[in-house]
């Protein structure tokens, strides 16, 4: 090679390397998951940034007050074409907490039982839930 | 050479002993006045208990104790309670406190909530039309944007009321148990 073409190369190099974004540091992990069971009984977990950026066209999760102060949480998961929903209002426990689920961004996990109830909610922060 | 030799080590002697002076003046001012604080402490803590007695004062009972259970070599401060004294003054105390009623009121068992005022006619009439429509959403097998609204202004009726968190509950099983779809475009539940 000659030294014209060492000069070029390496003044390639360099500009490629200037050019180049640094790279995000940090461990980042979303998710989006929901089940069911033959009575009704359920579970979603993940964030709400994973049910967003899920590959499902229809995805969504939600915790809801409304005017009349009736909390509830719902959830939609596509699968495919399919999609199947989740819903439960909370009960007196997970209730003292929704003001919190509704402005959180990290994992959450919520439960509900046969009767729709959400009976736990679990609510846990860490950097590599959101984008801050 | 020598001379600057003798003049640092001299300068270095000399700043060595102005240290340890400054510090051994400082320690013994702060013992002066650490001495002097306790002083003024064990005079405010013996005119507060001399208040304190004061206002407390009762004439002496027969048996020579006060009355609030106290035995007066223990409120001076001059004896160690024995085991008769902290029964004594169980004793007294439990007295009291029968006197004063406070041992019965926490017995009493909490009184069971109130059971909620009955429905006023409207609300009867929300009850019934939300009932109906929740019927009707759950045998379509599907919720429309309009069925939300409708059901929850029905509902708005009902703030706070078991009636309407029965019939949210009813489609919340209907949803769990896929027996009703609800629409995309509804802004949730009723």
């Amino acid at each position: 090679m000659s030294h014209t073409s060492k000069t070029w190369a390496a003044a390639v190099c360099l500009a490629t390397l200037m050019t180049t974004p640094a790279a995000l540091a940090g461990f980042q992990t979303e998710s989006a998951n929901c089940y069911k069971n033959a009575d009704g009984s359920g579970r979603c977990y993940g964030s709400l940034l994973g049910f967003r950026n899920h590959s499902g066209a229809n995805t969504q999760a939600s915790f809801t007050r409304t005017s009349t102060s009736a909390l509830y949480f719902n959830a939609a998961l596509t699968s495919g074409t399919t999609t199947e929903y989740f819903s439960c209002t909370a009960d007196a426990v997970t209730g003292a907490q929704w003001s919190k689920a509704m402005n959180h961004q990290g994992y959450f996990s919520i439960y509900w039982n046969a009767l729709g109830e959400c009976y736990s909610l679990f609510l846990n922060n860490g950097s590599q839930y959101s984008h801050f | 050479m020598t001379a600057h030799v003798l003049r640092m080590g001299f300068l270095g002697l000399t700043s060595a002993l102005g240290s340890a002076m400054a510090c051994w003046l400082a320690m013994s001012q702060g013992q002066q006045a650490q001495d002097l604080r306790m002083q003024q402490l064990s005079t405010e803590v013996a005119a507060l208990r001399r208040v304190v007695q004061a206002m407390n004062h009762v004439p002496d009972s027969p048996s020579g104790s006060r009355s609030a259970g106290i035995p007066p070599s223990l409120a001076s401060g001059s004896a160690r309670p024995t085991a008769e004294d902290l029964d004594a003054i169980a004793q007294r105390m439990a007295t009291l406190l029968k006197e004063s009623g406070a041992l019965a009121m926490g017995s009493r068992e909490a009184a069971p909530p109130a059971p909620p005022p009955p429905l006023s006619p409207e609300q009867r009439e929300s009850v019934a039309r939300a009932g109906s429509l929740v019927e009707r959403v759950v045998s379509s097998g599907r919720m429309t944007a309009e069925d939300v609204l409708e059901i929850r202004h029905e509902l708005s009726q009902l703030r706070g009321r078991a009636e309407a968190e029965e019939l949210r509950r009813r489609l919340v099983v209907a949803i769990n148990q896929n027996r009703l779809i609800p629409s995309d475009q509804a802004d949730g539940l009723p």
